[in-house]
């Protein structure tokens, strides 16, 4: 496919409750996932089904591949440089700004769908929202209950002694 | 020239589906019609599995607990029949995960927990959707089959259970919230952790026993580098690798985490770390412990 034909072609996605999105190709394409489809599989009018991503989190996600839709495609080899980088742009920033649960289904979705670059931010924000915090305070943040038996909980209070007021 | 070559293609793709789908459905002929409604929805994404790039979650040190490979697939496979759409679903959704905490209940008993409250999401949602899509109801095993996962052996009753899983899939996981330590596939869990700094991981350890276990072993490959990175990341005054036979934890622990004497336990000065000794202590009880 030349790079002028793949120009406004638009091709329809379809969430995992049956709503479709028609969405422009290098949109699309932030989606290493869709892109190889869409290369391995050429232009066709069938839409393609999602079963991960549900309306909601796909709207998402299309908004932010659209915002995104000029940014350098990641390379593979430069994952420790992004993992060096702690900085979240103020609009991903604004875009991360969800509930929880959104957070999660944005993280899981940019992972099926392979865009790395969301991946790492929804990651990145996650990783803020635990540091700093104390193990009982990681606990409520994120609804976890604590599994441990006391005994457990003694050996892990005897180990972190020396560790204390840090 | 290049709608021709396409729908070529395409059709390549779909008879091959069919035949697998033929292959399949003969064993359980019960959903049969429900096999063949999802299949039509979603046959394009057919070109998905091949695609999908799997991968390369390296930690299988890490998590055996999470490799039910041969009883998985087994039930992958019959559950083709039933929902391509579940099937197609990269490692990281929960439906997977489901399916495997159904297989795998006798042997993790953590999890039986979070198994129930999710049996009993997809039965009340059930109630809505069967009327939809299935249409003989009767395949439908009572709410204390499922319970009893255990006592499953029919391939009637494991097909059924497909279903229920596949609906609540569909329905319900808008409203059932997302939570970190059960939904959250390993991998995110190590791209978050990538992110934090050795004292966050350290807290982290402390939250549950999940975390404990993807933290705290000094074997696998993906654990020491979850610390390495961070201490390389986070730590500006320890660049050198651990000494021989060292893990990055006990490591990191001893240099930069740990305050007091190990022994006994005073911060009145600052213990050094005898290297040589791999302990962190005070004049006094190395003095003491020490024979010349």
């Amino acid at each position: 496919m030349t790079s002028e034909s793949s120009e406004g072609k638009k091709v329809t996605l379809k969430s995992c409750d049956d709503v479709e999105f028609k969405v422009e190709i290098p949109v699309a394409s932030r989606s290493i996932l869709l892109k190889n489809m869409i290369e391995d599989v050429g232009e066709t009018d069938q839409s393609i089904p999602l079963p991960n991503v549900n309306e909601k989190v796909l709207k998402k996600v299309l908004e932010w591949c659209q915002h995104h839709v000029n940014d350098p495609q990641p390379t593979n080899d430069d994952d420790d440089s992004r993992r060096r980088n702690t900085e979240i742009d103020d609009w991903d920033q604004r875009f991360l700004n969800v509930e929880q649960d959104m957070l999660f289904e944005i993280i899981l979705a940019a992972n099926y769908l392979d865009i790395k670059p969301l991946l790492d931010i929804g990651c990145k924000t996650v990783a803020n929202m635990i540091k700093g915090k104390s193990p009982e305070e990681i606990r409520n943040t994120f609804n976890i209950v604590n599994d441990f038996t006391p005994e457990e909980e003694e050996q892990i209070r005897k180990e972190n002694e020396w560790a204390e007021d840090r | 020239m290049l709608p021709k070559e396409v729908t070529e293609e395409t059709t390549v793709t779909t008879t091959t589906e069919e035949t697998t789908l033929a292959s399949t459905t003969e064993e359980t002929s019960a959903t049969a019609i429900t096999a063949t409604t999802t299949i039509t929805t979603t046959a394009p994404t057919l070109v998905t599995p091949t695609i999908t790039p799997t991968k390369p979650i390296k930690n299988d040190v890490l998590i055996e607990q999470m490799l039910p490979k041969e009883v998985t697939e087994e039930i992958i496979a019959t559950a083709k029949t039933a929902t391509t759409t579940t099937i197609t679903i990269a490692p990281t959704t929960p439906t997977n995960k489901l399916i495997k905490n159904y297989v795998l209940i006798e042997e993790i008993p953590s999890k039986e927990v979070i198994t129930s409250q999710e049996i009993i999401i997809s039965l009340t949602s059930r109630e809505v959707v069967t009327q939809e899509i299935i249409t003989s109801r009767e395949v439908i095993t009572p709410q204390k089959d499922i319970t009893s996962t255990k006592s499953i052996t029919s391939q009637e009753m494991i097909t059924s259970k497909e279903i229920v899983i596949s609906l609540k899939d569909k329905r319900v996981t808008s409203q059932v919230p997302l939570s970190f330590n059960a939904n959250i596939p390993i991998d995110i869990f190590i791209e978050i952790c990538y992110h934090l700094p050795p004292t966050s991981l350290f807290s982290l350890m402390c939250v549950c026993k999940q975390f404990r276990f993807w933290l705290n072993s000094s074997v696998s490959y993906i654990t020491q580098d979850i610390w390495r990175t961070s201490r390389m990341k986070y730590l500006e005054r320890i660049k050198l690798r651990p000494p021989v036979g060292m893990d990055e934890l006990s490591y990191i622990k001893l240099a930069m985490l740990e305050h007091g004497c190990q022994f006994c336990g005073t911060k009145d000065e600052t213990p050094k770390v005898y290297w040589a000794f791999r302990v962190r202590c005070c004049l006094a009880c190395l003095k003491k412990r020490v024979t010349r």
